[in-house]
């Protein structure tokens, strides 16, 4: 149901389809909407599975774009990698007007991208995705000492913390101080 | 770029941007048990705050700590649900350290946001390691050694209790080897609508009961008094006692027990006619399951007889110097049928019982 567009391609809306007399509503016709994360590759995705969105379907409501209107100005979110919004689409379209699971094991197993996928997910007010994400990051730590954590997570020691903080303010200090030579030479 | 900060850089972009939310920190948290929120805590400060802000229930059912030695105190926790301990030692290395200070601590961290009722709180106070034969002899180590660790240790454990914003919920109660001011520092200061069950002991009881040895040097032996921790709300309140100390001296009218269906106490120093009269008309009342008072002295004036008549069965004392053996029967009244049994020899027991021992 979802497609992946590079740029603004010409996706036709979809022709509203004549019901028959003896239905006892007229369907609706499903309007799409577009987002595009820091790849800049756009996404067609439906209302119905943007409505998982907190974010999204609030931005919906308050716009009431026309299709046309919703193609030409996809949404952006900078903040999101492309393959984590792909990721985050797809689940949004697997979910579209079904009630969710109790688990879901299909999320990223590499930590990187799982921390990557949180971070979307808790911007986009992805409820149901981001209570999934956070169970299978208490599962990876379940049992763990904080030595395993820190290894796993690429956490800091507090010890460690405050050296690279150190370290960084005596780097920043040496290149302000190689500035302000700089700019007395030329000044000369 | 050292390696420390790249590591740094990372955590700040991805790791502290998760970890430290407390969004997304309440739902990891929601999925993960007291000892993994502990282990959260001591990766860094970031963390540690966002854990301490959320001020998570952390479900301990039971909480149990070993004074080992003046320098070795172990600690062990279950969390609801599941099965296993787990356990951390404690060990003063060198002087300058206080593993008192350092125990509570912990133990402050741990218990400040249970809300959740314990299920057993079991502060085994010198549980000295008389497994591993110690050189120096009892004498020495009971008085000099360990009264002063547990004094302090329950002190600062009273302060915690204290310092809590709501009375901790506890539901068993078991301190051994302690004294009665011991029992004094925790008693009190635990929600007296939840504690049901009350089991204290000296080290005159844990030293026989761990080692099934009748050794215990006499003049350590000291007499216990109960009636102030009798008179708080929390003891009022209770459903079971045992009280296992060397030797009693509370009077048994004075120990507010008419409230509770179970108790043992070994021993009083002394039990008389009214005593046990006193118990069987307070005591006789469908809620009674048990009631098991050893004694050292019985006064017998005047005649148990006199108030319950001749006992349904008498065992006749094969020495000279040990008592008979007398066994009533009261029906207790509202108990469909059962009753009251009153078995008196060398210990007094008071039983709910359906039917007749010795037919």
């Amino acid at each position: 149901m979802s497609s992946t567009e590079q740029g603004t391609s010409s996706a036709a809306p979809a022709e509203p389809t004549t019901a028959p007399e003896s239905a006892a509503a007229p369907e609706v016709p499903e309007s799409f909407y577009y987002v595009h994360g820091k790849d800049k590759v756009v996404h067609k995705v439906s209302a119905g599975a943007l409505q998982h969105s907190a974010l999204i379907h609030g931005m919906i409501s308050n716009l009431g774009y026309t299709e046309e209107q919703a193609k030409a100005n996809p949404f952006p979110f900078e903040n999101i990698d492309g393959d984590i919004l792909q990721m985050v689409v797809d689940w949004c379209n697997q979910h579209k007007g079904k009630p969710t699971p109790p688990e879901d094991t299909n999320l990223p197993k590499q930590k990187e991208k799982l921390f990557d996928l949180v971070l979307a997910v808790n911007y986009l007010e992805i409820k149901e995705l981001l209570t999934y994400c956070c169970k299978q990051v208490a599962m990876m730590v379940k049992g763990k000492s904080p030595e395993e954590i820190r290894e796993i997570w690429m956490i800091p020691t507090d010890a460690e913390d405050e050296a690279a903080e150190k370290e960084a303010k005596k780097r920043a200090g040496k290149e302000a101080a190689g500035e302000t030579a700089a700019a007395a030479g030329d000044a000369k | 770029m050292a390696p420390s900060l790249a590591k740094l850089m990372l955590s700040n972009e991805t790791s502290l941007k998760v970890l430290g939310n407390s969004l997304i920190m309440e739902k990891v948290l929601k999925y993960s048990n007291a000892f993994d929120i502990h282990s959260f805590r001591k990766t860094c400060h970031g963390i540690r705050t966002c854990v301490d802000d959320l001020k998570l229930d952390p479900q301990f059912e039971v909480y149990v700590i070993y004074m080992i030695t003046d320098k070795k105190i172990d600690a062990a926790a279950r969390v609801t649900g599941y099965k296993t301990f787990k356990s951390i030692s404690y060990e003063q290395i060198n002087d300058c350290e206080n593993i008192i200070t350092t125990v509570l601590a912990v133990l402050e961290m741990n218990l400040k946001n249970q809300k959740a009722c314990l299920e057993e709180l079991r502060l085994v106070c010198s549980f000295y390691e008389w497994t591993v034969k110690s050189k120096e002899p009892l004498e020495t180590l009971i008085p000099e050694k360990l009264v002063p660790i547990t004094s302090e240790f329950l002190a600062g454990f009273k302060e915690i209790l204290k310092r809590r914003s709501g009375l901790l919920k506890v539901k068993k109660l078991n301190l051994y080897s302690v004294r009665e001011e011991d029992v004094m520092q925790v008693l009190p200061y635990l929600d007296p609508k939840s504690l049901e069950k009350l089991q204290i002991g000296d080290s005159h009881w844990l030293h026989g009961e761990l080692y099934h040895k009748t050794d215990y040097p006499e003049s350590l032996k000291i007499s216990y008094d109960i009636e102030e921790m009798t008179k708080t709300e929390q003891w009022k309140n209770l459903r079971q006692v045992t009280v296992n100390t060397g030797i009693l001296s509370t009077p048994i009218q004075k120990m507010n027990l008419t409230n509770c269906s179970k108790i043992y106490i070994t021993s009083v120093a002394r039990i008389t006619s009214d005593d046990v009269v006193y118990l069987k008309e307070n005591l006789l009342t469908p809620k009674l399951q048990s009631c098991t008072i050893c004694f050292e002295e019985f006064v017998e004036d005047p005649q148990l007889t006199e108030f319950f008549g001749q006992p349904r069965y008498i065992e006749r004392a094969v020495v000279v110097f040990k008592r008979d053996r007398r066994i009533w029967y009261f029906p207790i009244p509202g108990a469909n049928g059962s009753m009251m049994e009153i078995d008196l020899d060398r210990k007094l027991c008071l039983e709910n019982v359906d039917s007749f021992k010795y037919e």
